[in-house]
Formats: C-alpha cells, sequence, structure tokens
C-alpha cells in the first residue's frame, strides 16, 4: 500500500513537473512576440514573415498613417459640424445633410482601412495573407463579424 | 431410515468411540489469536481492488509508465492552454492593430483615450 502511494505521488509530481515546464518553454515564447497590436512587430511574429516582407508592410503602414490622419479628421470636423447645426437648431434638412455626409465618410473610412488590410496581405505570402484578413477583416467598422467577404472558410 | 433400536450396537465402533478424547489445543490463546485475525481483516479500510492495484503497481514497468504517463499528461495540459490562450492573444492583437488603423473605431474611442497615429 505504502509503495502503491509513493508511486502515486511521484506521478503526480511529474505530472506537475511536466506541465511547469511546458508552461515556461510556451512563456518565453510568446513573451517574444509584441504585446500590443498597434505595434506592428506582432505581425512579423506572427505571421513568421522575412525582413523584407516586413519592411514592405512597414512602409505601407507609414504611408497609410496619413490617409488615416486624414480620415480621422474629416469624421470628426463631421461630427462637429452636425453638433453645430443641432446647436444652432438648424432646419432638419441640413442635420440630415451632414449626417449623411458624415456616413459617406465614414463608409469612406471603412473601405480605405479594408483596402490598407488587403494591400498588407498582399505582402505576405499567399496563406499567411489569407489568414492575415480573415482575422483582421471583421473587425474593420461595419464588417459583419462573421468572415471577410469573398474568402470562404 | 432405520432407527438405531433396529440394529444390535457394533462392540467395535462402541469401543473407538469410547477411547475417542479431544485434543485440547498446545497454544491457549489460539481462540483469541484467531479472533484477532478475523477482526483485522474486517477493520481493513480499503476495498480489495486496491489490494490488485498495489500488485499491478508493483510491477516496475506499470510504475514508470503510470509516471510518464503523468508527466507527458502535465504537458499535454500545458500545451492546450497555451493554444487556447495563444488564440485570444493573437484576436486581442489583430483586433488592437485594426482598432488603430480604422478612423471610425480611433474617433468613437477618442472620448475615452487619446489615440496616435500610425
Amino acid at each position: 500500500m505504502r509503495k502503491l502511494l509513493i508511486i502515486l505521488g511521484l506521478a503526480v509530481v511529474a505530472g506537475i513537473f511536466g506541465y511547469g515546464l511546458a508552461r515556461l518553454r510556451f512563456e518565453s515564447n510568446t513573451k517574444q512576440s509584441a504585446r500590443t497590436g498597434a505595434d506592428i512587430t506582432w505581425i512579423k511574429s506572427e505571421f513568421d514573415l522575412s525582413e523584407e516582407e516586413f519592411a514592405a508592410i512597414r512602409e505601407l503602414h507609414v504611408a497609410y498613417g496619413k490617409v488615416c490622419a486624414r480620415h480621422c479628421a474629416e469624421i470628426l470636423e463631421a461630427q462637429a459640424r452636425i453638433e453645430h447645426l443641432r446647436s444652432e437648431d438648424a432646419e432638419a434638412t441640413r442635420i440630415a445633410e451632414a449626417a449623411q455626409n458624415l456616413t459617406r465618410l465614414e463608409a469612406v473610412c471603412n473601405e480605405a482601412t479594408r483596402a490598407h488590410i488587403f494591400r498588407v496581405a498582399a505582402k505576405m505570402p499567399l496563406e499567411k495573407g489569407v489568414r492575415f484578413i480573415r482575422a483582421a477583416d471583421p473587425h474593420v467598422t461595419g464588417m459583419p463579424h462573421d468572415g471577410a467577404r469573398g474568402l470562404s472558410r | 431410515m432405520d432407527s438405531p433400536s433396529h440394529h444390535s450396537p457394533d462392540p467395535e465402533l462402541t469401543e473407538l468411540l469410547r477411547s475417542w478424547q479431544v485434543q485440547a489445543s498446545d497454544d491457549p490463546a489460539l481462540v483469541a489469536k484467531v479472533w484477532g485475525r478475523i477482526d483485522a481483516t474486517k477493520k481493513r479500510s480499503w476495498p480489495d481492488w486496491i489490494d490488485g492495484l498495489v500488485l499491478l503497481f508493483a510491477r516496475p514497468l506499470v510504475a514508470f509508465s503510470a509516471v510518464a504517463l503523468f508527466a507527458a499528461s502535465g504537458a499535454a495540459l500545458a500545451l492546450v492552454e497555451n493554444s487556447i490562450k495563444d488564440e485570444a492573444r493573437f484576436d486581442r492583437l489583430v483586433r488592437e492593430y485594426v482598432r488603430s488603423i480604422d478612423p471610425v473605431q480611433m474617433v468613437a474611442a477618442t472620448a475615452e483615450t487619446s489615440h496616435r497615429h500610425p
């Protein structure tokens, strides 16, 4: 009986040891990749990209930054205009026009964001690019969260 | 069955029965010892299958296999846990990335925090 308990005890210790060792190994791998999504280095590690591929993506990212900033400013301006018209008790048609303009701007931004995601994906090898689109595209505003259009799973 | 009264007594058997004597045990504590062993068996707290397990684990190959199986199970558990965490981490990174390049989401977030363009 004592022998059995010793063996079971050893087995439990071995189980804990195996778990701890495996966790330690995986943890160290995880720490190597970036912690935030805004810092695009995670794309390189997650998609296992070459230096050339990542450099091309970084270039796209920097260029898109200006477009993004412009779109952001336009949306903010459109929102401010609606607020201004409301505070002035402007005609409903003018407020509706401003709201329409905001919707149009948002649609343009969404398309630009989606286009950027597809351009980034195009810099990756095909399979990785498809995986990137499938992961990122559903998170763009206004996109259904059931996957990117035209990319069946 | 015939009643004994119908038979004449067998003189040999009668003689043998007369000569028969019960031999008492040399050990006066024998009865107590027997009852002690019976009680000990009754007081045993584990079921019979445990005995089988003890015998099974007494074999080195079985004992080693059990230890190895537990170690492998521990590692497998960590692997599954890590893959779940990894998926969640990947999803979080993608969401944060898209939020950082989607002007609509950025504008929505301005009310809460300031944002930086890429």
